[in-house]
């Protein structure tokens, strides 16, 4: 990096320093070895065989180089000189793929933590067979008890949303819904109504609660009560793993197409540089 | 269409039971879902995982939704088609098109893995499968439209015209793109600027010397596009003139462009005849001493171009350029004129009563030498303009208006004889003669006694001699007694002392530039020369005093600063 | 079937068809019919019929060559049992099937075998080849050897929507219901009420079964068979009868399965008056060199001889016949020992070098001969040779040695071979002549080991002197008769100190599992080893200075002690009167600070605790529960004081070890965090590890790069799964191999395919036979059975053109025909032993999360933020 800012200065303030002189095409060089080598480690980390260094060791290179070393090369080697070429465009694609680099950093420091504090002490797929668990329970309770009731717990196991689009997931908003029995000037029919975190259901079955006269209804309703505030804080945690989760991946599928459309506007920018040369 | 759906529930190797479903329609939707025509249960089938559509001659196509995959041949596929009998895979199942029993139009037998069951995970697999944007397409998407508009588009518009034209129409990319640069604002000229082929003829060729000179032969005088008096010089137009470089003025003043050569000593070509305002350069090193920067030390001592006459007498009043160190023995021109600026300067000697208001004052440089619209040379000193002020042609103080010619000794005894022949001829006829007139330093009062041609001649030729060995001609200028005539060895002024170099006096010529104050006699030290031999020209450590490139807040020079490399006006570097 | 018979052999298992075929073959030379083959199961080789179909047979050991009229070569199940039925016809052996021999008696030329069904035959001598399987255990009631009675479940896929009560609580009982249960009605039947005698995994599996509403499956407790109700008529329901604590119960059912265990042939070798060296149910009778027991005309061969592998077997049922026909002909493998006697500088030949190194060999001595001859053929013979000259003519020998040897064993095939195609059969399939095992060259001054080195050999100085070297502590020098090695035989740790050869000296290196086996078998030598191992470790620990045999009637003294996983050694507050020494296992220390359980320490193999009790303060401050299976060493206050007695000077050294120990305690004390990390290390039995995969989950972004390199590296099947691991605070335990200190999966592998580096990783190599015997004893289940995967287009045509499943284990992946053929092998973590860059799954995780750690490693761990 020293060396590149060397080479910049070195160059004669007579003239606007540009990628056309010897210390310009000496800093293009070195970028783009530079990042020819830095996208190498997608190929790198999955040469499992290899035996040459840790991959955490490549990681930190790349992360080092990448985020330091490269800029400072590439940006000295445009000389500040932009405009609206493919020259820049490759630039632009560059600051692009760094930015989205130092973003994935980020998101490794900064969401495994996260993840293990939202996981507790169990796996995703212990919350995922403990929920299928007391749904089975909810709904075998459910179907002992009166008609209305079990409707409803049904239509609320059914239109449980965990996921869903990607904005839900990336904001791990819950879209769950629930049909309940309508009131007012709705009496009679049953209407669909939001079950954020299960609180509709909740309030459901604990306005229900105090009326019933079956016997063991009681008690079955409190049973779902339990049923569903348990889901309530199983889904919040799944919810949030997959938006963590996603969060963690989404920027390499940022880097990675960045990285390629790089590659691929450097081969227009050496090409053209030439071919006008 | 009637379709057989014949599912057989498998356990390992081993078939559990078999069940026949007929079905009357053109599309099989195939999921984990609730609804679906056929329900598969297990990992990787979503709730709506594909549908198939038997098509002619056995064959079935396979469309996953919601980015399901089939496997087909070890291959994890969106879309297939299978002929008869091929498996597809779809989680742990597999099915194939089988052969149509009678009354039937196709037939699909499905291979279900008895244990696979509908898991929590299944139920949420498209919930839970992380909504990730598609990497490979993405890329390849970007990297391809890069590639068309950085790359294919203007390469097409560069090998074929008509594309270009049409592309340019729907203004799509052309080689616009690939300008690194805006180009300098001499070349914002239709057919350069708007046309990038103006310049790059060859793909992958540098622009070359020939497509520059193609218009700048023209544009400037004395444009040599090759180094002069070498061969071996391989540089372009290219190398010092860089464009798309914005905001430079397409120049390169870098000295390396110079040094890189010039460090080292260089002999002159053997067939270059330098020579300077038409004559010849006598003396001049065939060595040039290595230059690296303009340093006392860097940069070799100044050689004055003075003028010779020629040696042998054989060539005439012939001038020779004789390019020699300012100090040294022969440090001296031969102008052939007699100047001593000292008592010129000397304000005791010389003084100078100025206008009406006759202040008597002391000669200035300027009352003499008087700088050129350029800046470095000056206007040319003649008798009339400059000398006459002071020194008059006058000979006869009775008539102070009578001039003798200057410049032409030939005619000067003819302009004699007639004024004094006059003279005689009047004299004798004043009657009753006029008493003799005393006639200043001669030792008798002149008569006239015989004819006045005679007395004319005679008086004449004793003015002439008076003039060359007295005071007159003799007192400026170099004479010589002929054989029948006297004659005045003719004068040459240098002009050009440094024709190789450019300097601009004027931005010199503040005094406050100089800690003494001084302008001219800062540099050039007149008062101190007696004689017009001297070389008042200084020297590279006058120079170096301020512009010494190693020298802190000095005003460092690059090469092309005194030495540039096309000069119009002036004659070819080098060539004297 | 009555009558007399010169041979009657017992059991139509390898060895007892071999040996029928021999006598066979004599009796059609005699043209006489003078041996019967009788055997108890409805057909020959039972033992093999009860193998899963298609499953590969091995015929270990390579070295041996087969010497029989019955043919076997390694192969699938049903070829081996196919080629047999055929030489059983060919060869006339006279096979009575379904005739179970429940007495004999009388001696030589007067044998009577009483049968099952009460016939009787006589027989001059008889031959017992019955095996170590015994027999299972029957129900004991009416109609419990009808068809509706299985004591044996092959395939449970085999049924479907059938009702099938299972009778039993073990292991064997608890899968094949749970195995049956997909696919039928179950009903398992449990004698008390509990499944106590269950494996965890099992038990586990068993109650969620029990409790699974959606699964047909149910329990009867503290019930037991009262009786049978077999189906009237074939395909219809049958019945058993229960009795329950709420009364008597009849099941209709299509069929029931009892696995109540087998009843070792111990009971039967006595009734026959065969004496057996020690009480222990898998005692094996002595034999003389000609497999004769003590009474005479009863020979043994087989498996109950101790010698489990076929082609074994069937080399002594060759043998025995010719001993009894009167030909003293030699073993098969005696060229075998020649070779490891080649170099030795004896004329002797091998039965006279056998006897010699019998009679040097105190430990050996009272051996039984052929067991002897055993122990020496799976040893090797080491021989160091002081002087360079000599060495360097020994290995020319060496060299002509090996050629002459694979020279003749090409010519027998050869022969073999003509023999076979004169006789128009097929030539025989062949594997490449194995190196052949000649005695051992060391130079003096050699490390027979090194300090730190993970194997567990076993050593006996025949003659010569070894010396052994630890840093603290003196030289021992130890002379001919006696042994080392011991302690990494027992303990499973690595060696301690370094063990050198001096010149003319020979060794007999015994492979770790040969001798367990002797130790099984023979009290004495157990006896033997163990008291100079306590000797020797009491000496490492106490008296360094003190030659170990001083330390003698200590050794005798002191008592060791096993501890089941979570038993309490000693709890807080109890006041002790001895220190413990760990000998294998973990010990978790734990205290109780303001109502929680803290974790303080956790001593491992070869370390001490408890020690504060003789030290001053009796009361313990802290329980002590065995984080796993756990040996311990006992010392009391007065060995102790006789051992600092005999060195003082050690006293200061004991003195700074419990001081660190008691440092580590309070550091540990003072962040009940990463103690309670250790706490979940310990259960999760991370104390037997050596060399654990452990996720620190701060820093991991599940890439799942470590598993995908996992694959990668190990043609395609991952040995570690990452999200089915055990998580706890910021610790993720991923399911992979911990390179246990005593592998639990080195036990009962058939072709011994398990080994151990000298560097400590556990692997199975290429001879797996894949039985599942380790999948099933790992407690851990980090082995499991899998198919080759198929080849996968290269990683570039995935990355760039999406095309295959891209690196890492393909779920979906289908075995190919080849690999369906070879059958299901065992994988597991080799921590990848052959790679320089060291573990794959820690060398490619980009962050640094994933860490390999031994106990000594957990505080650190732990102490992570």
């Amino acid at each position: 990096m020293a060396a590149s800012a060397g080479i910049y200065l070195s160059q004669d303030p007579a003239l606007p320093p540009n990628g056309g002189s010897w210390q310009g095409y000496t800093l293009g060089g070195l970028g783009l070895a530079l990042i020819l080598w830095l996208a190498w480690l997608g190929i790198r980390k999955r040469q499992y065989r290899n035996n040459r260094g840790t991959l955490e060791g490549w990681a930190s290179a790349h992360v080092y180089l990448g985020g330091i070393a490269l800029p400072v090369a590439a940006t000295l080697h445009g000389g500040f000189q932009f405009g609206l070429n493919v020259h820049t465009l490759a630039y632009a694609l560059m600051a692009g793929v760094i930015l989205s680099g130092l973003y994935g950093l980020y998101t490794y420091l900064r969401f495994p933590p996260l993840l293990v504090r939202n996981r507790g002490d169990q796996s995703m797929d212990e919350r995922l067979a403990e929920l299928d668990r007391i749904d089975k329970e909810a709904l075998e309770t459910a179907s002992r008890c009166d008609e209305s009731v079990h409707t409803a717990v049904h239509s609320a196991l059914d239109r449980t949303a965990v996921g869903g689009g990607f904005r839900d997931q990336l904001f791990a908003r819950d879209r769950s819904r629930v049909l309940l029995p309508g009131t007012g000037k709705r009496e009679g029919r049953n209407v669909l109504v939001a079950n954020r975190g299960q609180r509709a259901v909740v309030d459901y079955l604990a306005q229900r609660i105090p009326d019933t006269s079956k016997h063991g209804e009681a008690e079955r309703l409190r049973e779902l009560l339990y049923v569903f505030g348990r889901r309530a804080e199983l889904l919040q945690r799944l919810r949030r793993e997959i938006s963590l989760q996603l969060r963690m991946k989404l920027w390499l599928a940022i880097h990675v197409p960045l990285t390629v459309a790089l590659l691929a506007a450097l081969t227009v920018h050496v090409v053209t540089v030439f071919f006008y040369w | 269409m009637l379709i057989l759906l014949r599912q057989i529930r498998m356990r390992g190797e081993r078939i559990v039971d078999q069940r026949d479903l007929e079905l009357d329609t053109a599309a099989l939707r195939v999921g984990s879902g609730k609804g679906q025509d056929l329900q598969l249960f297990g990992d990787g089938i979503g709730a709506e995982h594909a549908v198939l559509r038997p098509q002619a001659g056995g064959r079935l196509r396979i469309d996953t939704r919601g980015g399901g995959r089939i496997r087909v041949d070890g291959q994890d596929v969106a879309r297939a088609e299978l002929a008869p009998d091929e498996w597809a895979r779809i989680g742990p199942h597999r099915l194939a098109p089988v052969a149509a029993p009678p009354g039937f139009d196709a037939a699909v037998e499905v291979r279900i893995d008895a244990d696979a069951a509908q898991s929590i995970k299944d139920r949420l697999r498209s919930e839970l499968t992380l909504k990730l944007p598609r990497v490979r397409r993405h890329a390849y998407g970007l990297a391809l439209l890069v590639l068309l508009v950085g790359l294919a588009f203007p390469m097409a518009g560069y090998f074929d015209d008509r594309a270009d034209a049409t592309i340019e129409r729907f203004g799509g990319p052309t080689d616009d793109l690939w300008s690194s640069g805006p180009l300098a604002s001499a070349h914002h000229v239709p057919g350069i600027a708007d046309d990038c082929n103006a310049c790059h003829v060859e793909p992958f060729k540098r622009v070359s010397d020939e497509t520059c000179i193609g218009c700048h032969e023209r544009t400037t005088v004395h444009f040599a596009p090759v180094h002069p008096l070498t061969e071996e010089f391989d540089g372009a137009c290219r190398d010092c003139h860089r464009e798309h470089n914005e905001p430079s003025n397409l120049i390169v003043r870098d000295k390396g462009q110079c040094t890189d050569c010039h460090a080292r000593a260089m002999r002159r070509l053997a067939d270059a005849a330098p020579a300077v305002d038409g004559m010849p350069v006598a003396r001049a090193p065939d060595e040039m001493r290595p230059v690296t920067a303009f340093t006392a030390g860097g940069h070799p001592d100044f050689l004055a171009s003075v003028l010779r006459p020629a040696d042998d007498p054989a060539d005439g009043e012939r001038w020779r350029v004789h390019r020699q160190p300012l100090d040294g023995a022969d440090a001296h021109e031969s102008s052939r004129l007699k100047f001593p600026h000292d008592i010129h300067l000397d304000a005791d000697k010389v003084s100078l009563a100025d206008g009406p208001s006759s202040v008597d004052r002391a000669l200035a440089c300027d009352d003499c030498h008087s700088l050129e619209k350029e800046g470095e040379h000056f206007r040319a000193i003649t008798m009339e303009d400059t000398c006459a002020g002071c020194h008059s042609l006058a000979f006869d103080d009775a008539q102070p208006d009578r001039q003798l010619p200057h410049g032409e000794p030939a005619t000067l005894r003819t302009h004699l004889e007639e004024y004094y022949v006059r003279q005689a001829a009047i004299q004798r006829r004043a009657e009753p003669p006029r008493p003799a007139r005393r006639v200043p330093d001669e030792p008798i009062t002149r008569r006239c006694e015989g004819e006045p041609l005679d007395c004319g001649r005679e008086w004449a030729d004793a003015e002439m001699d008076k003039l060359f060995t007295k005071a007159g001609c003799v007192s400026c200028h170099e004479v010589e007694r002929g054989e029948d005539e006297w004659t005045v060895a003719p004068v040459k002024l240098v002009r050009d002392w440094f024709p190789a170099a450019r300097f601009d006096h004027r931005p010199h010529l503040n005094p406050g530039a100089r800690a003494d104050g001084e302008t001219c006699l800062g540099c050039h030290e007149a008062t101190a020369s007696s004689h017009s031999e001297d070389i008042l020209m200084p020297g590279i450590d006058n120079c170096v005093t301020c512009h010494a490139e190693d020298r802190p807040r000095s005003v460092a020079l690059q090469c092309v600063d005194c030495h540039s490399f096309h000069r119009p006006g002036m004659a070819l570097m080098g060539e004297h | 079937m009555t009558g007399h018979y010169g041979i009657a052999v017992i059991g139509a298992g390898p060895a007892g068809l071999s040996a029928a075929g021999r006598a066979a073959e004599h009796d059609a030379q005699d043209g006489e019919a003078g041996h019967i083959l009788l055997e108890g199961a409805p057909h020959h080789a039972n033992t093999i019929q009860r193998y899963q179909k298609g499953k590969h047979v091995m015929d270990e050991p390579g070295y041996l060559d087969l010497r029989s009229p019955i043919e076997f070569n390694a192969g699938t199940r049903e070829a081996i049992l196919d080629t047999w039925a055929e030489d059983i016809r060919a060869t006339g052996i006279n096979l009575q099937c379904g005739a179970e021999v429940t007495a004999i008696d009388g001696e030589r030329g007067d044998f009577t075998l009483r049968c099952a069904d009460g016939t009787e035959i006589t027989a001059d001598n008889v031959i017992l080849a019955i095996g170590t399987q015994g027999n299972p255990r029957r129900l004991g009631v009416e109609g419990d050897d009808s068809a509706f009675v299985q004591y044996q479940l092959d395939d449970p896929d085999e049924y479907a929507d059938e009702d099938i009560v299972v009778v039993g609580a073990g292991d064997a009982a608890i899968e094949n219901a749970l195995g049956l249960a997909r696919q039928n009605r179950v009903v398992i039947v449990n004698r008390r009420n509990e499944f106590s005698r269950a494996k965890q995994g099992n038990l586990d599996a068993v109650l969620a079964a029990i409790n699974d509403r959606d699964l047909a499956f149910s329990c009867r407790y503290q019930s037991n068979v009262k009786g049978l109700q077999p189906p009237s008529a074939p395909g219809e329901p049958g019945a058993i009868v229960l009795d329950t604590p709420d009364g008597e119960e009849a099941i209709p059912c299509h069929r029931v399965i009892a696995r109540l265990g087998s009843i070792p042939p111990r009971g039967f070798l006595e009734r026959c008056g065969i004496e057996l060296p020690n009480e222990s149910p898998e005692a094996l009778p002595e034999l003389d060199e000609h497999y004769q027991s003590n009474v005479p005309g009863l020979y043994v061969i087989g498996a109950l001889a101790g010698y489990p592998l076929i082609k074994q077997a069937m080399n002594q049922g060759h043998d025995v016949v010719e001993f009894i026909k009167g030909h003293d002909i030699k073993p098969v493998e005696h060229p075998l020992l020649q070779l490891k006697f080649g170099l030795l500088p004896y004329r002797a030949d091998v039965d006279e070098i056998l006897a010699l190194y019998q009679q040097r060999v105190p430990m050996f001595a009272r051996m039984n001969t052929l067991a002897f001859r055993e122990l020496i053929l799976e040893s090797e013979i080491r021989y160091a040779v002081g002087d360079e000259t000599a060495h360097e003519e020994l290995r020319e020998r060496r060299r002509t040695l090996r050629e002459r040897r694979i020279a003749e064993i090409e010519q027998a095939r050869a022969d073999e071979d003509r023999r076979r195609s004169e006789a128009g059969k097929p030539p025989k399939p062949r594997r490449p002549v194995e190196e052949p095992d000649i005695t051992k060259l060391l130079r003096a001054g050699d490390y027979v080991y090194r300090d730190g080195e993970y194997t567990n050999t076993f050593f006996t100085i025949v003659e010569g002197e070894v010396t052994l070297r630890s840093d603290n502590g003196p030289e021992t020098r130890l002379t001919a008769g006696q042994f080392f090695g011991e302690m990494s035989l027992l303990s499973g740790r690595p060696r301690i100190g370094d063990a050198v050869v001096s010149a003319d000296t020979i060794l007999i290196e015994t492979p770790r599992r040969t001798m367990v086996k002797l130790m099984a078998a023979n009290a004495e030598v157990a006896e033997g080893i163990e008291t100079v191992f306590l000797q020797r470790t009491l000496q490492q620990f106490f008296a360094p200075s003190v030659s170990y045999s001083a330390l003698r009637d200590i050794a005798r003294q002191v008592t060791t002690s096993r501890f089941n996983r979570g038993d309490t050694i000693y709890s807080e507050g109890d006041t002790g009167d001895r220190l413990y020494l760990i000998r294998s296992g973990t010990v978790a220390l734990t205290s109780r600070r303001d109502g929680r359980e803290i974790a303080v320490g956790h001593p491992q193999s070869g370390q001490t605790f408890g020690q504060m009790a003789l030290m001053g303060d009796p009361v313990r401050r802290e329980s002590a529960v065995a984080a796993v299976r756990t040996e311990v060493i006992e010392i009391e206050r007065e060995e102790f004081l006789a051992l600092l007695r005999k060195s003082p000077d050690s006293v200061p050294q004991l003195q700074a070890e419990t001081t660190r120990q008691l440092q580590q305690a309070s550091r540990m004390e003072a962040v009940p965090e990463s103690s309670s990390v250790i706490s979940f290390l310990l259960d999760q039995g991370l104390g037997e590890a050596t060399d654990a995969l452990v996720i620190d989950e701060t820093l991991c972004i599940g890439c799942d790069n470590c598993e995908i390199a996992c694959a990668e590296t190990h043609d395609g099947v991952s040995r570690l799964n990452r999200k089915a691991g055990m998580r706890f605070a910021h610790v993720n335990l991923p399911i992979a191999c911990r390179h246990c200190e005593q592998p639990h999966c080195m036990k009962e592998c058939p072709p011994d395919a398990i080994h151990r580096e000298p560097s400590g990783e556990v692997f199975i190599d290429d001879s797996c036979i894949g039985c599942g015997n380790c999948e099933t004893n790992c407690p851990y289940d980090v082995i499991k059975m899998s198919y080759e995967p198929p080849k996968k287009p290269g990683l570039l045509q995935w990355l760039l053109m999406g095309r295959g499943p891209g690196p890492g284990e393909d779920p979906l992946a289908e075995p190919t025909e080849a690999a369906q053929e070879a059958g299901k092998k065992a994988v597991k973590c080799d921590a990848c032993r052959d790679r320089p860059a060291g573990p794959a799954c820690v060398q490619s995780c980009p962050t640094g999360a994933a860490v390999r750690l031994s106990p000594a490693d957990f505080a650190d761990l732990a102490e992570r933020n």
